[in-house]
């Protein structure tokens, strides 16, 4: 008889195979209603921490009820705010089909670009992605803040300006680039942050990603 | 080498137990097609929504028992979906469960989709396409018991029934499915964290 112990060391990588294999996504329905349903689920507490609640009165769960509505308020602004990179390149992603010639491709070339100094999860990243086969370059940047008045986040591969990445409400912008040539193998890639009319990259480095 | 500024799997259930939405909201990206793919081919497309979320919803409510010392978050994951799909699929009698997972084999057979989403491609990491060649290398037998076990939750002898095949048979081929499977997840590490 197989275990289920022996069933579920493996599962992960039946799942993953099934995913790869399968269209089927679920709805965004389905992730904004679970997740107001998860804020108002009661959570499964120890039997001793139940016991404490009760000795605590009416008071303390009003008090605890309203605080918890307040975290949930909270937390929904947060998530509003924290839309992902990728929800968001598929927003942008669907007036603009290059992009996903480039994503999508097997062939994808991809860098990650991250923060010089802020290596905390909500710091900004950004993406550059190239196909060997194809001229263009998809580039992407998340969690930006807003630029300050009077500059700009230049995205520069190797020496080369190649376009502005201008963030949106939340932090995200992207551009896509027709390369000279096709196959270019870039050694570099930074966001900097400087004036409009500036081409040496000479500002505040925002991002950066360096090839081996 | 690229370093990967999001967080693992493992530092966000962590922070799921401690009631953080936006870490489950972004465990729910990352592992959601999967759970949903599963519960659409085995309940249904009508069932597969209230599935899905009720193994959210575990995740949810049971996050702290998740302990990143007895192994990955993706391995406690798989079982607490399969708990649950399973535990429905069970409901509805062997002969659907079984016509389900036949049909997964043969999707399994199959080359992968040679145009993913955006979003698959996105969420999909390296491993997770090793892990995947890796059930695609099985021999077609063993990894047609090792579906049908796994995804329908058919015993070895309803297996055997199934494929007309002498139970000792399906018991080697099982286990051969799992060695290989499990020296693959092995071999490719513990999860890397993912790339946003």
């Amino acid at each position: 008889m197989v275990k289920d112990r022996d069933l579920d060391e493996t599962g992960e990588a039946l799942l993953a195979a099934l995913a790869e294999h399968s269209p089927e996504t679920p709805t965004p329905a389905l992730r904004e209603r679970l997740l107001r349903k998860a804020m108002r689920h009661e959570r499964s507490q120890p039997i001793s921490w139940r016991r404490s609640a009760l000795i605590a009165g009416t008071l303390a769960m009003t008090l605890l009820l309203a605080a918890s509505l307040a975290w949930g308020l909270s937390a929904n602004r947060t998530l509003a705010q924290e839309r992902t990179l990728l929800t968001q390149l598929q927003d942008a992603a669907a007036k603009d089909e290059i992009v996903f010639e480039i994503v999508d491709a097997r062939n994808v070339i991809k860098a990650t670009l991250r923060s010089p100094t802020d290596d905390s999860p909500t710091a900004p990243y950004g993406k550059v992605f190239t196909r060997p086969d194809m001229p263009y370059v998809v580039a992407m940047a998340g969690r930006l803040s807003p630029a300050p008045s009077g500059q700009e986040y230049h995205l520069y591969l190797d020496d080369r300006r190649i376009g502005t990445i201008t963030p949106n409400e939340s932090g995200f912008g992207y551009f896509v680039y027709r390369a000279d040539a096709v196959g270019i193998a870039y050694q570099q890639a930074r966001v900097v942050l400087e004036p409009p009319q500036t081409m040496g990259a000479s500002g505040r480095v925002v991002l950066t990603w360096t090839g081996r | 080498m690229l370093r990967s500024i999001e967080p693992s799997d493992e530092a966000l259930a962590e922070r799921v137990g401690e009631g953080d939405i936006v870490a489950f909201a972004t465990l729910y990206d990352r592992y959601a097609r999967r759970v949903y793919a599963w519960a659409t081919r085995i309940l249904g497309p009508g069932d597969a929504d209230d599935a899905t979320q009720e193994v959210f919803l575990r995740l949810w409510d049971r996050a702290r028992q998740f302990d990143p010392a007895r192994g990955l978050f993706g391995a406690w994951f798989a079982a607490v979906s399969r708990h649950e799909i399973i535990g429905r699929a069970r409901r509805r009698g062997r002969e659907q469960r079984l016509v389900a997972s036949e049909e997964i084999d043969e999707l399994l057979a199959q080359a992968p989709d040679p145009r993913p989403s955006v979003e698959a491609r996105a969420w999909m990491t390296e491993r997770d396409a090793l892990l995947a060649a890796a059930v695609r290398e099985l021999p077609a037998e063993q990894r047609r018991v090792i579906v049908m076990a796994y995804f329908g939750g058919l015993s070895q002898s309803e297996i055997a029934a199934a494929i007309s095949a002498p139970l000792g048979t399906v018991k080697k081929r099982t286990s051969l499915a799992l060695a290989k499977l499990r020296r693959a997840i092995a071999q490719h590490g513990s999860a890397p964290a993912r790339e946003g």
